[in-house]
């Protein structure tokens, strides 16, 4: 019929206007041939029958195409009057193109929904029972006028079963639908919940002993004053193991947001390196960010990049015995900056390096001055990297040590 | 510790229905200089601040009867009251109720856990600042 070329864009460009005037003067000419092929000698015939050819290949258009349903319906309808004219006038040679018209217009309009076709099917059926009355197609193409006839009735019936069977269909998928979205509600929920319910203790605990520990040195005696500390060094530990859990579920949620803004990553990278000086000297580990001089914009979120960089700097530095060394270095790409954290550790062997960003996932070989994890440091790691649309990646060999490798794209989400 | 009520100090509200981190903020508030009055939800503080015209509000999110976000809101639209600063603190970790907090008319928000000193400077700079 070549209406499926064009498609259902027939706006834009001029290479496709020209296309479709293409295949409607070729559709002309198909027609007036067929036509005559089929033995019509009039003009009133020929002309009735190109009609009908240009009827079907709007209906195709509408069928095909992403038109409102109360357009198609329009279409649809001038496309019967057409068609029906054509039969009309064309007489039993136009029977070629009532089969396709039927077929074309009821699968077009179940493209929308099954009650469509069966409304089809009778306008279709009570127009040609119009024109039979007044011609005598019936009798000289009994056959063709039959087949119609027999099409129409059982695509009625039929379209008009599976209309049920749709309708329950979607009840279900809107149920399931709405239950989706309770999850989801559920889950948000939850996340709020939970972090309320943990912090707000921890809210009074460490503000009581601020307090405490702010209050005149004189009341307090030496080793009172050290017991606070220790309260307060493993408050500090609760928190932060409950801010990263909650920054896990927000990931698995996928409500990590993302706080956008241009971000100096050489001064991000500063920052956590100096927040982890005195821990580094404790464990007589060299910690360094080599010195950069082209400067290291991304656009992304700082304070989760300084998470980022945290979780990596403490996960080197869990495998890095005493005397080695974990250096962060930043390299400036086309369009991207790479981040690497470096480690003079015992490299991961390459069993383990597979599952290093799974959840919960606790590698063996932590160095005995380190403080146990939970595992979800490079989980969050990862999910903070793909929130910025970067790409994380781990280059170990045993003895050597460890790599993690991030690449920023420069422009996130512009 | 308090010395309410001398005309000079100006007035902090603070709401919470967490009774001990009430008391928190009261001592901090207090020992910043404030003459403070303690609500146990929003209707409290928003009665507690028609009467005291406070200079500032240290409001929870998560209040019965009134939340955090509707007090302000409320104080807002009053014209006795709009002008006050308000403070939203939350424990909530979920990134909206930063812009939630904003929108409703909040000065400034803050996280619980808090620190301190850190919350009674800021809340200085917010009401000094004018």
């Amino acid at each position: 019929m070549g209406t499926h070329g064009p498609g259902p864009t027939p706006q834009h460009s001029t290479g496709a206007r020209a296309r479709i005037a293409f295949y409607l003067l070729s559709l002309g000419a198909t027609a007036t041939v067929a036509s005559l092929a089929f033995g019509v000698r009039d003009s009133a015939g020929i002309a009735a029958c190109a009609g009908a050819a240009y009827g079907l290949a709007l209906l195709c258009l509408a069928g095909y195409g992403r038109l409102p349903e109360r357009a198609f319906q329009a279409i649809s309808a001038a496309a019967t009057v057409v068609v029906t004219l054509g039969l009309y006038y064309g007489g039993p040679a136009s029977t070629f193109y009532q089969q396709f018209y039927v077929w074309i217009a009821l699968y077009a309009a179940y493209h929308f929904r099954p009650l469509a076709a069966a409304f089809q099917a009778v306008v279709i059926g009570v127009a040609y029972g119009i024109v039979l009355g007044f011609t005598d197609i019936g009798a000289a193409a009994p056959v063709a006028w039959f087949l119609t006839m027999g099409t129409l009735l059982v695509a009625g019936v039929l379209t008009v079963l599976l209309h049920g069977r749709v309708e329950t269909q979607l009840h279900a998928l809107r149920a399931q639908n709405e239950l989706l979205r309770d999850t989801d509600r559920l889950k948000d929920d939850f996340l709020a919940t939970v972090s309320h319910e943990l912090r707000t203790p921890l809210t009074s605990i460490r503000g009581y002993l601020e307090l405490l520990l702010d209050d005149d040195p004189q009341q307090l005696s030496e080793e009172q004053r050290r017991f606070l500390t220790v309260i307060e060094r493993n408050s500090q530990r609760l928190l932060r193991q409950v801010d990263d859990l909650l920054v896990v579920a927000q990931i698995e949620a996928g409500a990590l947001a993302i706080d956008a803004s241009p971000v100096d990553l050489a001064h991000v990278v500063g920052e956590a390196v100096s927040r982890h000086a005195a821990t580094a000297a404790e464990r007589e580990l060299e910690l360094t960010a080599e010195p950069h001089t082209v400067a290291a914009t991304v656009v992304g979120d700082s304070a989760r990049l300084g998470q980022l960089l945290d979780a990596l700097i403490e996960n080197a530095m869990k495998f890095t015995p005493p005397g080695g060394t974990v250096s962060v270095r930043l390299r400036p790409l086309p369009g991207s900056v790479e981040l690497e954290v470096v480690d003079s550790g015992p490299g991961i062997p390459a069993d383990e390096q597979a599952r290093l960003f799974e959840r919960f996932y606790r590698a063996r070989g932590v160095t005995a001055e380190a403080v146990p994890g939970t595992g979800i440091g490079l989980t969050i790691a990862k999910g903070i990297v793909n929130g910025h649309g970067g790409t994380i990646e781990c280059i170990s060999l045993e003895g050597i040590g460890s790599t993690f490798r991030i690449v920023l794209p420069t422009t996130y989400g512009t | 510790m308090t010395e309410a009520g001398d005309g000079r100090r100006p007035v902090a509200i603070i709401a919470d229905d967490e009774p001990d981190i009430r008391e928190l903020l009261a001592v901090l508030l207090t020992r910043a200089g404030y003459d403070v009055h303690e609500a146990a939800d929003g209707e409290e503080a928003l009665c507690l601040a028609r009467e005291h015209h406070p200079a500032v509000a240290v409001l929870d999110v998560r209040m019965p009867r009134l939340d955090g976000y509707e007090t302000t809101r409320a104080l807002r639209a009053d014209p006795s009251t709009t002008d006050m600063k308000v403070v939203i603190l939350t424990a909530s970790v979920r990134d909206s109720e930063r812009l939630h907090a904003l929108a409703a008319g909040a000065d400034l928000y803050l996280r619980k856990p808090f620190g301190g000193r850190d919350l009674a400077r800021r809340i200085r700079e917010l009401v000094e600042g004018g």
